[in-house]
């Protein structure tokens, strides 16, 4: 047997054990199952280039996808360009990265903007209670606190309006800004604002509240939330275009792609749309834990892609699907999930927090295999539990009181 | 250890299955329900409790109102929704976690439909447990299930008719017939007569039921009935499993088929309803269709909420308020349109509206919500509202009523009552 014959075969098997007891008495050693109906051979890696080079929300483009432009990729190792001291007490979200400059906020009292090359402090404002990452478009900044959402002008952080009824939480969704529209989950209800006002254009209520971040293309907007369902909401006024139901919760972010829109559910399935109808193109079960005997659905709490593979994160693991049909190429166990750690791709590799033996470590997998190219351990003044993002030649980082810049 | 009376019941319940067994078919109460437009004689208004009515206002105001301290005594404890039944209405204080059963004295109030006046209210002792029921051909007797296991029969006039010593505390009646069914806190399903004798008991099944010892509470809901058996839901003693077992019963307590209900967020049985080709049920915020005959699950409905009140269904559609109102297709649980509730999503922000959780009585194509009615075709609503200013006055924690209901409507003909934390018992005409 030659090791091309044996490698498909081996990984077939690997990702067999999820759903081998699920299978069960079926006896057969693929993914083939009623949940994950593939035929269990990944399709050839092949992404879609990205156009931004920014890194403008929680998950980068408004899209959500977590994909950047090959140019705005570091090559190479990374070693660390800067650290930006950021003194909390409660915590970190994902830095922000736009046009130069790191927008970053302690969760606490503060908020800053930090120049993307030297690391040099641009400004600082007081803010009460800043909760999910910061947005950023057409020069304005967006950030939800515990009870209100703020804008400023990015460049020198004047104030540019607030909104005192629309708060977040710090698992909650962050906002998006997406052209001249600014897009919040608040209450039990999606709000879409004037950005340069903060006025309300439109709301949709579902009666429920969303910690799913939405994603936006185009003019359609895609939200998911505890109503359990995937919607397509047109901009202009939250129309609704199509809803499609799923079995649970969504906290997941809302991810859309060449078409294709993902969702991770609270019953630890990932599922694939299409964006024009939808349309349930696939879906994926993340194998279950299993713990005193019990199985309990493995939650996704990011979804990333780069057009050619989905990547989905959960507490303790990062799975890459194929985007065309949902299976599984390759996993990742020992990635760190936590409140804000996500998933940053571009240039053909995938970033992201993992545990090694001192802690915590910045990772760098090659995306259409899944191995890893580098792996930096954090030490005492740095940790890589917050974020990555990908701007600009640069991947940021929190932790430990600090912002890191690597390239 | 089982008591005394415990192996008693058990033996009835055993003899009543042996009967049956050779017998053929178990026997089959006589139960005709004629769907008055006059009443709604128990909680769920027919034996399957459908809130199904022939009948309901078309729209209305506030006719009269008797606040809980105008009554004497007073009306405290979680007010029950109404029954009504021949020109009178009847609510139950129920005792609960603030008002304490040790304590607590249960008030069943009667008021008059047309003028609002108090008839009577009687005091019961140890506290209720569940809403009244109300039986027998002239609609002469109001049943209610006492927190010490006493099934209390009075007479329209307040007086005591009987007293049946069921043990556990006692749920809100079914009237089938001339029976009634009652669930015991225990997770123990009841049939008693009329007249207050014990027809037979039956169990919860499981082994770990039969080592601990039946008595240990479960949350249960009210059993309903048709003309194949009587079908009651309690959550099993694996607290921290979310499932919720359902028994189909024969009318004789023989059992026809067991099915367990593990849907997510929320692990209460909130309540059943029972049409000729499904039964509904709702558990935390899952409704579920099961094949009546077999118990088999048809659809299950994620609202995504934790709570929810029981379901009503009419020829169309299946009706439950769930933080949102929602009406879903019979056949196959897909949701139709959905009432959006704008109460925040945790009674920790000082809420000015609060979730939708009465069971909505659906009549003539009405759906009816807070103090007022919905298109049952597509939710947009016909008249009334949703009563949220009413919290305004009164001593106001949202806390409870993210959990029960805040306004229990129920309808006949030409009008509808409710109960209210803050005002009290209130019809609408």
């Amino acid at each position: 047997m030659t090791d091309a014959d044996r490698r498909p075969t081996r990984r077939r098997l690997l990702a067999s054990l999820g759903s081998a007891a699920a299978v069960g008495a079926a006896g057969c050693l693929g993914t083939r199952s009623e949940h994950n109906p593939t035929s269990g051979e990944c399709p050839e890696y092949d992404p879609v280039e990205p156009a931004t080079t920014d890194w403008r929300g929680v998950l980068g483009p408004t899209t959500n996808t977590g994909a950047v432009a090959a140019e705005a990729v570091p090559e190479g190792d990374l070693a660390i360009d800067w650290t930006v001291p950021v003194e909390t007490y409660v915590g970190h979200h994902v830095p922000v990265v736009a046009d130069g400059t790191v927008y970053v906020h302690d969760m606490d009292d503060e908020l800053s903007a930090v120049d993307a090359e030297t690391g040099e402090r641009m400004w600082t404002r007081p803010l009460t209670d800043p909760e999910p990452a910061p947005a950023v478009g057409g020069g304005t900044l967006v950030v939800v606190t515990g009870e209100e959402t703020h804008a400023f002008d990015a460049a020198t952080g004047d104030r540019r309006w607030k909104r005192d009824d629309l708060g977040g939480g710090i698992f909650g969704a962050s906002p998006i800004v997406a052209g001249d529209t600014v897009y919040v989950q608040s209450g039990v209800a999606t709000h879409a604002l004037s950005r340069s006002t903060g006025e309300t254009r439109w709301r949709t209520a579902t009666g429920f509240p969303s910690d799913s971040t939405p994603a936006v293309d185009g003019d359609t907007v895609y939200t998911a939330g505890d109503d359990t369902y995937v919607r397509a909401l047109a901009a202009a006024d939250g129309a609704e275009r199509w809803r499609a139901k799923t079995s649970a919760r969504i906290a997941c972010n809302v991810s859309v792609v060449a078409g294709t829109v993902l969702v991770g559910t609270g019953a630890g399935n990932v599922l694939g749309f299409d964006a024009e109808t939808g349309e349930e193109r696939w879906r994926y079960r993340l194998e279950p834990r299993r713990a005193r005997g019990e199985r309990r659905p493995r939650r996704p709490e990011t979804i990333a892609t780069d057009g050619s593979r989905v990547y989905v994160a959960t507490d303790d693991r990062l799975v890459a699907l194929a985007l065309a049909d949902g299976t599984r190429c390759w996993d990742n166990r020992n990635y760190a999930g936590g409140y804000a750690s996500g998933i940053a791709v571009g240039a053909g590799k995938v970033f992201v927090p993992t545990h090694d033996d001192s802690g915590g470590a910045m990772t760098v997998l090659d995306a259409a295999t899944g191995n890893t190219q580098q792996e930096l351990a954090g030490d005492e003044r740095q940790r890589f539990d917050i974020g990555p993002s990908v701007a600009g030649g640069g991947v940021y980082f929190a932790g430990r009181n600090a912002v890191v810049r690597l390239s | 250890m089982l008591s005394r009376r415990e192996v008693l019941a058990a033996g009835g319940a055993a003899l009543a299955v042996g009967l049956a067994g050779c017998g053929g078919s178990p026997p089959t109460p006589d139960a005709t329900f004629d769907a008055p437009t006059t009443a709604w004689p128990t909680a769920g208004y027919d034996p399957g409790a459908t809130g199904h009515a022939p009948a309901g206002p078309t729209e209305g105001t506030v006719s009269w109102s008797v606040s809980r301290s105008s009554a004497d005594p007073p009306l405290y404890g979680a007010l029950s929704p109404p029954v009504v039944a021949d020109g009178t209405v009847y609510v139950a204080g129920l005792a609960t976690h603030y008002y304490r059963p040790d304590d607590f004295v249960s008030p069943l109030a009667a008021i008059d439909a047309a003028s609002g006046s108090v008839r009577w209210v009687e005091g019961f002792a140890g506290g209720l447990g569940g809403g009244p029921a109300v039986v027998g051909d002239d609609s002469e007797t109001v049943v209610v299930g006492g927190y010490d296991g006493a099934l209390h029969a009075v007479g329209s006039d307040g007086s005591s008719e009987w007293t049946a010593d069921l043990g556990g505390r006692l749920g809100t009646p079914t009237a089938y017939g001339n029976r009634l069914y009652v669930e015991s806190g225990s997770g123990r399903l009841h049939a008693v007569g009329s007249g207050g004798d014990r027809l037979w008991a039956a169990d919860r099944p499981g082994p770990s039921e039969l080592l601990v010892g039946p008595d240990e509470p479960v949350e249960t809901t009210m059993p309903v009935a048709d003309d194949r058996g009587v079908y009651a839901a309690f959550t099993p003693f694996e607290r921290e499993r979310e499932a919720v077992v359902v028994l189909g019963y024969d009318h004789g307590g023989g059992r026809r088929w067991r099915a367990v209900l593990d849907g997510r967020y929320g692990r209460s049985p909130n309540g059943l309803a029972v049409t000729d080709d499904a039964l509904y049920a709702t558990v935390g915020g899952t409704v579920y269709a099961l094949d009546a005959d077999t118990g088999e699950e048809r659809w299950r409905f994620v609202t995504g909420s934790t709570v929810a009140g029981p379901p009503t269904v009419d020829d169309e559609r299946v009706y439950v308020g769930a933080k949102n109102l929602y009406a879903l297709s019979r056949s196959e649980g897909v949701e139709q349109w959905r009432v959006v509730n704008e109460a925040p999503p945790s009674h920790h922000r000082d809420p000015t509206a609060l979730p939708y959780l009465a069971r909505p009585p659906v009549a003539d194509g009405r759906v009816y919500l807070r103090t007022g009615a919905v298109s049952a075709t597509d939710g947009t609503r016909l008249w009334g509202g949703d009563a949220d200013e009413w919290l305004q006055s009164g001593n106001y924690f949202a806390e409870p009523y993210y959990r029960r209901p805040m306004a229990s409507p129920v309808v006949t003909g030409d009008a509808m009552y409710l109960t209210h934390p803050h005002r009290g018992v209130v019809k609408v005409a």
